[in-house]
Protein backbone atom coordinates (compact mmCIF):
# COMPACT_ATOMS: atom_id res chain seq x y z
CA UNK A 1 0.00 0.00 0.00
CA UNK A 2 1.21 3.51 0.82
CA UNK A 3 1.08 5.20 -2.59
CA UNK A 4 -2.59 5.22 -2.88
CA UNK A 5 -2.52 6.67 0.73
CA UNK A 6 -1.83 10.04 -0.70
CA UNK A 7 -3.86 12.21 -2.80
CA UNK A 8 -7.49 13.26 -2.99
CA UNK A 9 -9.67 11.30 -1.46
CA UNK A 10 -12.55 12.44 -3.96
CA UNK A 11 -10.45 10.97 -6.73
CA UNK A 12 -10.38 7.26 -5.45
CA UNK A 13 -12.57 4.14 -5.09
CA UNK A 14 -14.52 5.96 -2.33
CA UNK A 15 -15.94 8.37 -4.41
CA UNK A 16 -15.65 7.46 -8.08
CA UNK A 17 -18.50 9.08 -10.13
CA UNK A 18 -17.50 6.41 -12.60
CA UNK A 19 -18.03 3.44 -9.74
CA UNK A 20 -21.74 4.95 -9.19
CA UNK A 21 -23.29 2.63 -7.28
CA UNK A 22 -21.39 -0.57 -8.45
CA UNK A 23 -18.97 -2.75 -5.96
CA UNK A 24 -16.03 -2.78 -6.86
CA UNK A 25 -15.02 -6.67 -5.45
CA UNK A 26 -12.70 -9.40 -7.62
CA UNK A 27 -12.12 -12.95 -5.87
CA UNK A 28 -10.21 -15.87 -7.51
CA UNK A 29 -8.09 -18.54 -6.31
CA UNK A 30 -4.65 -20.18 -7.82
CA UNK A 31 -3.60 -23.66 -6.77
CA UNK A 32 -0.39 -24.95 -6.65
CA UNK A 33 -0.02 -28.48 -6.01
CA UNK A 34 -1.92 -28.80 -2.57
CA UNK A 35 -1.75 -25.59 -1.44
CA UNK A 36 -4.54 -22.78 -2.19
CA UNK A 37 -4.68 -19.05 -2.32
CA UNK A 38 -7.50 -16.61 -2.67
CA UNK A 39 -7.18 -13.15 -3.66
CA UNK A 40 -9.46 -10.55 -2.64
CA UNK A 41 -9.51 -7.11 -4.14
CA UNK A 42 -11.96 -4.44 -3.78
CA UNK A 43 -14.66 -3.77 -1.53
CA UNK A 44 -15.42 -6.83 0.80
CA UNK A 45 -18.99 -6.08 2.33
CA UNK A 46 -22.08 -8.08 3.07
CA UNK A 47 -23.37 -8.72 -0.67
CA UNK A 48 -19.59 -9.76 -1.32
CA UNK A 49 -19.37 -12.44 1.14
CA UNK A 50 -21.51 -14.92 -1.02
CA UNK A 51 -18.42 -14.47 -3.19
CA UNK A 52 -15.96 -15.90 -0.72
CA UNK A 53 -18.26 -18.61 0.56
CA UNK A 54 -18.37 -19.81 -3.30
CA UNK A 55 -14.90 -19.66 -4.04
CA UNK A 56 -14.27 -21.61 -0.96
CA UNK A 57 -16.23 -24.01 -1.49
CA UNK A 58 -14.48 -24.62 -4.94
CA UNK A 59 -11.54 -24.60 -3.09
CA UNK A 60 -12.07 -27.29 -0.87
CA UNK A 61 -12.90 -29.81 -3.17
CA UNK A 62 -9.80 -31.63 -3.71
CA UNK A 63 -6.79 -32.61 -1.17
CA UNK A 64 -6.05 -29.13 -0.32
CA UNK A 65 -4.31 -28.49 3.02
CA UNK A 66 -3.56 -25.19 2.91
CA UNK A 67 -5.59 -22.11 2.28
CA UNK A 68 -4.51 -18.82 2.29
CA UNK A 69 -5.95 -15.36 1.87
CA UNK A 70 -4.09 -12.89 -0.15
CA UNK A 71 -6.21 -9.52 1.51
CA UNK A 72 -3.34 -7.16 0.06
CA UNK A 73 -5.62 -5.57 -2.12
CA UNK A 74 -8.73 -5.11 0.02
CA UNK A 75 -9.52 -1.26 -0.05
CA UNK A 76 -12.68 -2.10 1.92
CA UNK A 77 -14.12 -4.41 4.39
CA UNK A 78 -17.00 -4.66 6.82
CA UNK A 79 -17.63 -6.75 10.40
CA UNK A 80 -19.54 -8.80 7.59
CA UNK A 81 -16.43 -9.35 5.56
CA UNK A 82 -14.96 -10.19 8.79
CA UNK A 83 -17.39 -12.71 9.68
CA UNK A 84 -17.15 -14.47 6.33
CA UNK A 85 -13.19 -14.32 6.59
CA UNK A 86 -13.86 -16.06 10.32
CA UNK A 87 -16.42 -18.60 8.91
CA UNK A 88 -13.85 -20.14 5.78
CA UNK A 89 -11.54 -20.34 8.72
CA UNK A 90 -13.89 -22.36 10.46
CA UNK A 91 -14.94 -24.26 6.69
CA UNK A 92 -10.95 -25.09 5.98
CA UNK A 93 -10.93 -26.47 9.65
CA UNK A 94 -13.96 -28.82 9.23
CA UNK A 95 -12.02 -29.73 5.23
CA UNK A 96 -8.75 -30.52 6.97
CA UNK A 97 -7.03 -27.77 5.58
CA UNK A 98 -4.55 -24.97 7.18
CA UNK A 99 -5.95 -21.28 7.09
CA UNK A 100 -4.18 -18.44 6.90
CA UNK A 101 -4.28 -14.53 6.32
CA UNK A 102 -1.41 -13.65 4.09
CA UNK A 103 -1.03 -10.61 2.48
CA UNK A 104 -3.64 -7.63 4.18
CA UNK A 105 -3.67 -3.85 3.02
CA UNK A 106 -3.58 -0.67 5.31
CA UNK A 107 -7.03 -0.40 5.96
CA UNK A 108 -7.72 -4.50 6.03
CA UNK A 109 -5.10 -4.59 9.00
CA UNK A 110 -6.82 -1.71 10.81
CA UNK A 111 -10.84 -3.11 10.72
CA UNK A 112 -8.96 -6.28 12.08
CA UNK A 113 -7.23 -4.93 14.57
CA UNK A 114 -10.60 -2.68 15.53
CA UNK A 115 -12.34 -5.69 15.86
CA UNK A 116 -9.77 -7.64 17.93
CA UNK A 117 -8.85 -10.01 15.36
CA UNK A 118 -5.52 -9.32 14.61
CA UNK A 119 -4.60 -13.05 16.10
CA UNK A 120 -6.95 -14.84 13.62
CA UNK A 121 -6.66 -12.75 10.79
CA UNK A 122 -3.62 -11.29 10.20
CA UNK A 123 -0.56 -12.26 8.90
CA UNK A 124 1.94 -13.76 11.43
CA UNK A 125 5.06 -12.03 11.33
CA UNK B 1 -28.91 -3.24 44.20
CA UNK B 2 -28.58 -5.58 47.47
CA UNK B 3 -26.23 -5.78 50.13
CA UNK B 4 -24.03 -8.69 48.09
CA UNK B 5 -23.25 -6.05 45.59
CA UNK B 6 -19.52 -6.49 44.29
CA UNK B 7 -19.31 -2.97 42.44
CA UNK B 8 -19.19 0.49 44.47
CA UNK B 9 -19.48 3.35 42.42
CA UNK B 10 -18.57 6.36 43.91
CA UNK B 11 -19.03 10.25 42.78
CA UNK B 12 -16.23 12.35 44.37
CA UNK B 13 -17.06 15.99 44.19
CA UNK B 14 -14.15 18.16 44.59
CA UNK B 15 -13.59 22.11 44.19
CA UNK B 16 -10.01 22.38 43.93
CA UNK B 17 -6.86 20.76 43.13
CA UNK B 18 -5.82 20.19 46.93
CA UNK B 19 -9.12 18.55 47.79
CA UNK B 20 -8.87 16.17 44.81
CA UNK B 21 -5.24 15.45 45.57
CA UNK B 22 -6.49 14.46 49.32
CA UNK B 23 -9.14 12.28 47.76
CA UNK B 24 -7.29 10.75 44.95
CA UNK B 25 -4.27 9.72 47.05
CA UNK B 26 -6.30 8.52 49.88
CA UNK B 27 -8.07 5.99 47.85
CA UNK B 28 -4.75 4.83 45.93
CA UNK B 29 -2.80 4.68 48.92
CA UNK B 30 -5.69 2.51 50.78
CA UNK B 31 -5.50 0.30 47.31
CA UNK B 32 -1.87 -0.40 47.65
CA UNK B 33 -2.05 -1.14 51.47
CA UNK B 34 -4.65 -3.43 50.79
CA UNK B 35 -2.90 -5.26 48.04
CA UNK B 36 -5.32 -3.96 45.39
CA UNK B 37 -4.70 -3.23 41.39
CA UNK B 38 -5.85 0.24 40.54
CA UNK B 39 -5.85 1.96 37.40
CA UNK B 40 -6.05 5.65 37.68
CA UNK B 41 -7.57 7.32 34.13
CA UNK B 42 -7.05 10.97 34.52
CA UNK B 43 -6.22 14.18 32.27
CA UNK B 44 -1.99 13.94 31.59
CA UNK B 45 -1.96 17.11 33.87
CA UNK B 46 -3.63 15.41 36.62
CA UNK B 47 -2.10 11.57 36.56
CA UNK B 48 1.58 13.99 36.73
CA UNK B 49 0.32 15.64 40.27
CA UNK B 50 -0.59 12.45 41.46
CA UNK B 51 2.44 10.87 40.74
CA UNK B 52 4.57 13.62 42.28
CA UNK B 53 2.61 12.51 45.61
CA UNK B 54 2.74 9.08 45.61
CA UNK B 55 5.88 8.04 43.68
CA UNK B 56 5.89 4.66 41.81
CA UNK B 57 3.90 2.25 43.74
CA UNK B 58 2.98 -1.18 43.04
CA UNK B 59 0.20 -2.24 41.17
CA UNK B 60 -0.63 1.23 39.93
CA UNK B 61 -1.39 1.99 36.44
CA UNK B 62 -2.26 5.51 34.84
CA UNK B 63 -4.05 5.89 31.53
CA UNK B 64 -5.03 9.08 29.47
CA UNK B 65 -8.72 9.60 29.64
CA UNK B 66 -9.11 12.07 27.09
CA UNK B 67 -7.27 9.28 24.82
CA UNK B 68 -9.66 6.17 26.53
CA UNK B 69 -12.73 7.60 26.68
CA UNK B 70 -12.93 10.46 23.96
CA UNK B 71 -15.49 8.23 23.27
CA UNK B 72 -17.07 7.58 26.15
CA UNK B 73 -18.18 3.85 24.87
CA UNK B 74 -15.01 2.66 25.42
CA UNK B 75 -14.62 3.47 28.56
CA UNK B 76 -16.76 0.63 30.31
CA UNK B 77 -14.89 -2.25 28.00
CA UNK B 78 -11.61 -0.65 29.40
CA UNK B 79 -12.74 -1.34 32.84
CA UNK B 80 -14.05 -5.14 32.17
CA UNK B 81 -10.33 -5.91 30.97
CA UNK B 82 -8.74 -4.14 33.87
CA UNK B 83 -11.54 -6.36 35.98
CA UNK B 84 -10.59 -9.21 34.04
CA UNK B 85 -6.87 -9.26 33.78
CA UNK B 86 -6.67 -9.00 37.01
CA UNK B 87 -9.55 -10.55 38.80
CA UNK B 88 -7.45 -13.75 39.52
CA UNK B 89 -6.19 -13.52 42.63
CA UNK B 90 -6.38 -9.76 44.14
CA UNK B 91 -8.50 -9.06 47.01
CA UNK B 92 -10.55 -6.24 45.53
CA UNK B 93 -9.84 -3.87 42.40
CA UNK B 94 -9.92 -0.23 42.25
CA UNK B 95 -10.28 2.50 39.47
CA UNK B 96 -10.09 6.13 39.48
CA UNK B 97 -11.95 7.61 36.37
CA UNK B 98 -13.10 11.23 35.31
CA UNK B 99 -15.14 11.15 32.09
CA UNK B 100 -15.90 14.58 32.18
CA UNK B 101 -14.20 17.80 31.92
CA UNK B 102 -15.30 21.26 31.39
CA UNK B 103 -14.36 21.36 27.50
CA UNK B 104 -16.74 18.13 26.75
CA UNK B 105 -19.60 19.73 24.68
CA UNK B 106 -23.22 19.20 25.11
CA UNK B 107 -23.48 16.07 23.21
CA UNK B 108 -20.34 14.68 24.54
CA UNK B 109 -22.04 15.58 28.34
CA UNK B 110 -25.52 13.79 27.38
CA UNK B 111 -23.66 9.98 26.45
CA UNK B 112 -21.08 10.71 29.51
CA UNK B 113 -24.23 10.82 31.90
CA UNK B 114 -25.58 7.46 29.55
CA UNK B 115 -22.37 6.04 29.88
CA UNK B 116 -22.23 6.48 33.99
CA UNK B 117 -25.33 4.95 34.51
CA UNK B 118 -24.23 2.05 32.26
CA UNK B 119 -21.46 1.53 34.34
CA UNK B 120 -24.04 0.24 36.96
CA UNK B 121 -25.50 -1.95 34.89
CA UNK B 122 -22.38 -3.70 33.41
CA UNK B 123 -21.29 -4.01 36.67
CA UNK B 124 -24.07 -5.46 37.88
CA UNK B 125 -24.02 -8.37 40.61
CA UNK B 126 -22.04 -11.36 39.33
CA UNK B 127 -24.36 -14.07 37.57
CA UNK B 128 -27.20 -11.30 37.02
CA UNK B 129 -28.51 -11.26 33.36
CA UNK B 130 -29.68 -7.81 32.13
CA UNK B 131 -32.18 -8.76 29.36
CA UNK B 132 -33.96 -11.48 27.53
CA UNK B 133 -30.68 -13.79 25.93
CA UNK B 134 -28.26 -11.17 27.88
CA UNK B 135 -25.08 -13.46 29.43
CA UNK B 136 -24.11 -12.85 33.01
CA UNK B 137 -21.64 -10.77 33.66
CA UNK B 138 -18.44 -12.73 33.14
CA UNK B 139 -16.31 -12.62 36.80
CA UNK B 140 -12.64 -13.05 35.04
CA UNK B 141 -12.42 -16.04 37.81
CA UNK B 142 -12.95 -19.57 37.26
CA UNK B 143 -15.29 -19.73 40.19
CA UNK B 144 -17.69 -17.27 38.98
CA UNK B 145 -17.44 -14.76 42.04
CA UNK B 146 -16.37 -11.43 41.53
CA UNK B 147 -13.85 -9.74 43.64
CA UNK B 148 -15.28 -6.39 44.79
CA UNK B 149 -14.29 -3.19 42.17
CA UNK B 150 -13.94 0.14 43.42
CA UNK B 151 -14.78 2.89 41.09
CA UNK B 152 -14.63 6.48 41.96
CA UNK B 153 -15.26 9.00 39.38
CA UNK B 154 -14.33 12.78 39.90
CA UNK B 155 -16.07 15.67 39.49
CA UNK B 156 -14.89 18.93 39.47
CA UNK B 157 -17.76 20.80 40.89
CA UNK B 158 -15.68 24.25 39.70
CA UNK B 159 -15.52 24.01 36.38
CA UNK B 160 -18.55 22.14 35.89
CA UNK B 161 -21.81 23.36 35.54
CA UNK B 162 -24.30 22.60 38.36
CA UNK B 163 -26.57 20.73 35.90
CA UNK B 164 -23.65 17.75 35.08
CA UNK B 165 -22.60 17.92 39.06
CA UNK B 166 -26.87 17.16 39.71
CA UNK B 167 -26.77 14.61 37.19
CA UNK B 168 -23.82 12.69 38.62
CA UNK B 169 -25.71 12.27 41.83
CA UNK B 170 -28.10 10.73 39.92
CA UNK B 171 -25.71 7.91 38.40
CA UNK B 172 -23.93 6.91 41.63
CA UNK B 173 -25.45 5.58 44.56
CA UNK B 174 -22.61 7.36 46.65
CA UNK B 175 -21.44 10.36 46.99
CA UNK B 176 -17.87 11.71 48.03
CA UNK B 177 -17.84 15.40 49.15
CA UNK B 178 -16.32 17.60 52.63
CA UNK B 179 -14.45 14.03 53.21
CA UNK B 180 -17.92 12.77 53.61
CA UNK B 181 -19.16 9.44 51.85
CA UNK B 182 -22.82 8.75 51.75
CA UNK B 183 -25.74 7.39 50.28
CA UNK B 184 -27.11 9.56 46.87
CA UNK B 185 -30.61 10.14 47.71
CA UNK B 186 -30.80 11.06 43.78
CA UNK B 187 -29.37 8.00 42.92
CA UNK B 188 -31.85 5.46 40.53
CA UNK B 189 -30.98 2.43 38.39
CA UNK B 190 -31.93 3.14 34.75
CA UNK B 191 -31.93 0.98 32.19
CA UNK B 192 -35.03 0.62 29.31
CA UNK B 193 -35.23 4.71 29.51
CA UNK B 194 -31.31 4.92 28.78
CA UNK B 195 -31.36 4.82 24.92
CA UNK B 196 -34.60 6.98 24.97
CA UNK B 197 -32.96 10.55 25.44
CA UNK B 198 -34.38 12.69 22.94
CA UNK B 199 -31.81 14.26 20.29
CA UNK B 200 -31.71 17.42 19.17
CA UNK B 201 -32.47 18.68 15.59
CA UNK B 202 -29.56 18.99 13.66
CA UNK B 203 -28.50 22.90 13.53
CA UNK B 204 -27.65 22.48 9.68
CA UNK B 205 -29.72 21.34 6.64
CA UNK B 206 -28.72 17.18 5.94
CA UNK B 207 -28.05 15.54 3.61
CA UNK B 208 -30.19 12.73 3.15
CA UNK B 209 -30.11 9.01 1.13
CA UNK B 210 -32.76 6.56 2.02
CA UNK B 211 -30.83 3.28 1.87
CA UNK B 212 -31.21 -0.75 1.04
CA UNK B 213 -29.01 -3.55 0.93
CA UNK B 214 -27.22 -2.55 -1.95
CA UNK B 215 -25.21 -0.79 0.76
CA UNK B 216 -22.11 0.25 -1.69
CA UNK B 217 -24.49 3.22 -2.34
CA UNK B 218 -24.78 4.29 0.84
CA UNK B 219 -20.96 4.43 1.07
CA UNK B 220 -20.47 6.20 -2.26
CA UNK B 221 -23.00 8.65 -0.87
CA UNK B 222 -21.60 9.09 2.53
CA UNK B 223 -17.57 9.46 0.95
CA UNK B 224 -19.29 12.46 -1.27
CA UNK B 225 -20.74 14.40 1.23
CA UNK B 226 -18.58 14.13 3.94
CA UNK B 227 -15.88 14.74 1.95
CA UNK B 228 -17.73 17.98 0.41
CA UNK B 229 -18.52 18.94 4.41
CA UNK B 230 -15.16 18.34 5.85
CA UNK B 231 -13.53 20.61 3.35
CA UNK B 232 -10.19 19.18 4.00
CA UNK B 233 -10.30 18.61 7.61
CA UNK B 234 -10.61 14.94 7.20
CA UNK B 235 -7.86 12.88 6.10
CA UNK B 236 -8.18 9.71 3.86
CA UNK B 237 -8.33 7.64 7.05
CA UNK B 238 -10.41 9.69 8.90
CA UNK B 239 -13.02 8.99 5.41
CA UNK B 240 -12.97 5.66 5.93
CA UNK B 241 -13.70 5.57 9.22
CA UNK B 242 -16.81 7.95 8.47
CA UNK B 243 -17.58 5.23 5.36
CA UNK B 244 -17.21 2.20 8.00
CA UNK B 245 -19.27 3.68 10.66
CA UNK B 246 -22.03 4.57 8.25
CA UNK B 247 -21.72 0.76 6.80
CA UNK B 248 -22.08 -0.31 9.85
CA UNK B 249 -25.01 1.40 11.03
CA UNK B 250 -26.14 0.59 7.53
CA UNK B 251 -25.69 -3.18 7.59
CA UNK B 252 -27.63 -3.12 10.72
CA UNK B 253 -30.71 -1.16 9.19
CA UNK B 254 -30.56 -3.91 7.01
CA UNK B 255 -30.32 -6.54 8.96
CA UNK B 256 -32.26 -5.82 12.15
CA UNK B 257 -34.08 -2.63 11.02
CA UNK B 258 -36.77 -3.70 8.04
CA UNK B 259 -33.88 -4.05 5.47
CA UNK B 260 -33.77 -0.12 5.15
CA UNK B 261 -33.01 3.30 6.40
CA UNK B 262 -32.22 6.64 6.17
CA UNK B 263 -28.82 8.47 6.36
CA UNK B 264 -28.13 11.79 6.89
CA UNK B 265 -25.23 13.99 7.23
CA UNK B 266 -24.37 17.19 8.73
CA UNK B 267 -21.73 19.62 9.99
CA UNK B 268 -21.69 20.71 13.47
CA UNK B 269 -18.61 23.41 13.65
CA UNK B 270 -16.07 21.21 13.87
CA UNK B 271 -17.62 17.99 14.40
CA UNK B 272 -19.14 16.18 11.30
CA UNK B 273 -21.89 13.90 12.30
CA UNK B 274 -23.56 11.06 10.24
CA UNK B 275 -26.99 9.32 11.40
CA UNK B 276 -28.66 6.08 10.43
CA UNK B 277 -32.61 5.93 11.12
CA UNK B 278 -34.13 2.56 10.57
CA UNK B 279 -37.23 0.68 12.26
CA UNK B 280 -35.31 -1.64 14.33
CA UNK B 281 -35.73 -1.76 18.42
CA UNK B 282 -32.23 -2.47 20.15
CA UNK B 283 -33.05 -3.48 23.53
CA UNK B 284 -29.31 -4.21 24.67
CA UNK B 285 -28.43 -0.94 26.18
CA UNK B 286 -24.64 -2.21 26.29
CA UNK B 287 -24.61 -2.72 22.66
CA UNK B 288 -21.47 -1.74 21.66
CA UNK B 289 -19.88 -1.44 24.56
CA UNK B 290 -19.16 -5.32 24.63
CA UNK B 291 -15.29 -6.61 23.50
CA UNK B 292 -16.20 -9.39 21.15
CA UNK B 293 -14.55 -12.45 21.62
CA UNK B 294 -12.32 -13.89 18.99
CA UNK B 295 -15.05 -16.82 18.45
CA UNK B 296 -17.85 -15.12 17.73
CA UNK B 297 -19.15 -14.82 14.49
CA UNK B 298 -21.55 -11.23 14.34
CA UNK B 299 -22.11 -8.70 16.79
CA UNK B 300 -18.78 -6.72 16.10
CA UNK B 301 -21.31 -3.58 13.96
CA UNK B 302 -21.87 -1.11 16.72
CA UNK B 303 -17.78 -2.16 18.54
CA UNK B 304 -16.17 -1.21 15.56
CA UNK B 305 -18.43 1.93 14.90
CA UNK B 306 -17.75 3.27 18.53
CA UNK B 307 -13.41 2.63 17.75
CA UNK B 308 -13.49 4.65 14.82
CA UNK B 309 -15.68 7.81 15.84
CA UNK B 310 -15.41 10.48 18.54
CA UNK B 311 -19.47 9.89 20.40
CA UNK B 312 -21.93 7.61 19.10
CA UNK B 313 -25.80 8.62 20.56
CA UNK B 314 -27.49 5.56 19.73
CA UNK B 315 -31.52 5.97 20.76
CA UNK B 316 -34.14 3.23 20.21
CA UNK B 317 -37.70 2.29 21.29
CA UNK B 318 -40.46 0.72 19.64
CA UNK B 319 -40.89 3.51 17.02
CA UNK B 320 -37.25 3.38 15.40
CA UNK B 321 -33.68 3.39 16.10
CA UNK B 322 -31.44 6.38 15.23
CA UNK B 323 -27.05 6.22 15.68
CA UNK B 324 -25.41 9.34 15.05
CA UNK B 325 -21.64 8.97 15.14
CA UNK B 326 -19.57 12.01 15.55
CA UNK B 327 -16.50 12.86 13.47
CA UNK B 328 -14.16 15.73 15.03
CA UNK B 329 -12.55 17.25 12.18
CA UNK B 330 -8.95 18.76 12.32
CA UNK B 331 -8.49 22.61 13.13
CA UNK B 332 -8.56 24.69 10.03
Amino acid sequence: MGSDSEGNPASDFLTGDELGGRVVLSISSRRRGSHATIEIEGELDMQGTARLKDELRKVLTDGIDVVEIDASQVRFVDSAGLTALLAAQAAAAEAGAAFRVAGASAQFARVVNLAGLGDLLLPAD
Amino acid sequence: VGPDVDFRHEAFLYGDVDEFLAGTTAFVRDAVTAGEPVLVALRAHQIAALRAELGDLPGVVYEDMPTLGRNPARIIPAWERFVADHAGDAPGLRGIGEPIWAERDAAELVECRIHEALLNVAFRPAGVGLVAGDPPRPTGRPDGRAPPFRLMCPYDTTALDAPVIDAACGTHPLVVQDGETGPSDRFRVEVADLLDEPLPEPRSAPAELRFDRALVRLRRFVAEVATRLAGGRLDRQGLLDVVLAAEELGANSVRHGGGEGVARLWREGRTLVCEVRDRGHITDPLVGRRRPSERQLGGRGLWLVNQVCDLLQLRSSRAGTTARAHFRLAAG
